[in-house]
């Protein structure tokens, strides 16, 4: 490119500019964004399931690997999304503006494009770290976009098919640029180190391998009892009441102290924390299955299973353990993690932790349990 | 045709399911709607009239100014420190205070992004060495 204005879709003469390399870019974030979606849809399907889904309650890290895939390939999309758009860059000066109505629909179908994408991953990376400088409340925002985002991918892959098969068809050379500084092979090979270098850089969040190397990984720092805390008892406003000695977990008519639920069997299990934010964290558990709580109350476990916490006025203050999950012998009333009693900020006197779930449904503080009809 | 006829259709209707979604938002609530419409447009305007005419500049520069072996690395490290600054930003830039989660966003983030900018233009000088190294010996089979 020379600094010559105005400037014009010719005035860009890198390699990059090549559709043989958008189509390549485009294929892979196309690759990523379904990823991302599918697992999303699973995410919000396991938050608000309709009467038709079912979630099985093992394996126990299947959660935590799609949340874990749904974060990552956002983080992989980030240079991926950026490249896409500097290959095609100059068709934005392309003139004229609008040669057909066909073409106008066409530029603004890519508008919609590329904004929900944007809002996607910058919502998406501002969420991870807890970081909320927009006006709005993230889950329904990023969910109702992300459908506004696949339908907009799906159309544009229709629109561009023939130049799509025709730019795959053809190979990349590695010929010196003649300009520029970057060959085709050069930029594509670029990119692809850019997406492993994010990733590498965040992914330690719920890869430990990772843990070490990834420096911006919003998972970090020492945690009490090995566990990151989401919400503490101060933030939940339980600090008094769950250290209440008249506390009880009330159930059917019938009430437990917390002295008598450790008398009763105890089970200890490694489950996984996969939280909705993409860190995850494994921890040995041990307490006592919700399914024999719901005996010794006299009550059938073939049944959903509504969990209610000592917070107040919280979003996740109340949680529905479906019956798949009930019976899991697994699914822990826990009162004890990696050794040492339930810290307050874990969720003292007790909390749920049942396996294949978002941590955002992993109760704390438990008060009450109800049998759902 | 017919390939690209249905991908069409089945384009414009997780389009519209998506319309209908955004629409509900912003009828529960004008303001949020307001936003989530400012966030949508800001990536296309930020992008296109400020990211990549940077890009653009820093491109001339880099072939302007540095001599062709190195071109290529320089240009590589610049991207990735951007990249890596990007993803850092939400961890270093809050309006609000984070809540305090132990054991969340709590890491020296400052000093995890300068060690990674630094690891990055050691790479960006081995490989800039690297390609000088090959230059001379290239010369020297020719002489």
């Amino acid at each position: 490119m020379r600094f010559s204005f105005p400037v014009k879709e010719n005035s860009f003469r890198s390699a990059a500019h090549d559709e043989r390399v958008t189509a390549r870019i485009g294929m892979w974030l196309g690759i990523a964004f379904t990823v991302c979606f599918v697992t999303g849809l699973l995410s919000h399907a396991i938050q608000h399931p309709p009467s038709w889904f079912f979630w099985p309650s093992r394996p126990v890290w299947l959660y935590q690997v799609t949340q874990g895939l749904h974060v990552i390939a956002g983080v992989a999309s980030i240079p991926l999304l950026v490249a896409k758009l500097w290959s095609v860059y100059p068709k934005l000066f392309g003139r004229p503006v609008v040669r057909s109505a066909a073409h106008a629909l066409e530029r603004a179908s890519i508008l919609v494009l590329s904004g929900a994408a944007f809002f996607e991953l910058v919502t998406g990376l501002f969420n991870v770290a807890q970081n909320y400088p927009f006006q709005f409340f993230f889950p329904p925002a990023h969910y109702a976009v992300a459908w506004v985002l696949a339908g907009s991918i799906v159309v544009h892959v229709a629109v561009k098919l023939p130049v799509i098969r025709r730019a795959l068809g053809e190979k990349v050379d590695a010929e010196p640029p003649e300009r520029g500084t970057l060959s085709r092979r050069g930029f594509l090979r670029s990119t692809w180190l850019a997406s492993g270098v994010a990733v590498v850089a965040t992914a330690g969040a719920t890869v430990p391998l990772l843990r070490k190397v990834s420096g911006l990984s919003w998972r970090a720092g020492d945690d009490p009892q090995g566990l990151p805390v989401n919400r503490t008892a101060f933030a939940a406003g339980v600090h008094d009441s769950a250290r209440d000695p008249a506390w009880r977990l009330e159930i059917g008519g019938r009430s437990f102290t917390r002295a008598e639920l450790e008398a009763m069997p105890q089970i200890t299990a490694d489950l996984p924390i996969a939280c909705v934010e993409g860190w995850s964290e494994s921890a040995t558990w041990t307490g006592v299955p919700v399914a024999d709580v719901l005996r010794a109350a006299g009550l059938s476990i073939d049944t959903d299973v509504r969990v209610i916490s000592l917070e107040r006025n919280s979003l996740y203050a109340v949680s529905t353990l479906p019956a798949e999950h009930v019976a899991d012998p697994l699914t822990l009333l826990a009162l004890r993690v990696n050794g040492e009693t339930l810290n307050l900020d874990h969720g003292f006197p007790c909390r749920i932790i049942a396996p294949n779930r978002p941590g955002v449904l992993q109760t704390k503080w438990v008060h009450r349990l109800e049998v759902v009809k | 045709m017919i390939t690209r006829v249905l991908l069409g259709l089945a384009g414009l209707a997780g389009l519209a399911w998506g319309g209908v979604l955004v629409y509900e938002l912003v009828d529960r609530s004008f303001d949020e709607g307001i936003a989530i419409g400012t966030w949508f447009v800001a990536g296309p305007v930020v992008h296109d009239l400020l990211v990549a005419p940077v890009v653009a500049v820093v491109g001339v520069l880099v072939t302007r100014v540095l001599p062709a072996p190195f071109r290529a690395p320089v240009a590589v490290g610049a991207g990735l420190t951007a990249l890596l600054a990007l993803l850092a930003f939400p961890l270093l830039w809050r309006l609000d205070p984070a809540p305090v989660n132990p054991g969340l966003h709590d890491g020296d983030y400052p000093m995890a992004l300068a060690v990674m900018i630094a690891v990055v233009w050691l790479g960006v000088l081995v490989s800039c060495l690297l390609a000088r190294w090959r230059l001379s010996r290239r010369r020297e089979d020719l002489s």
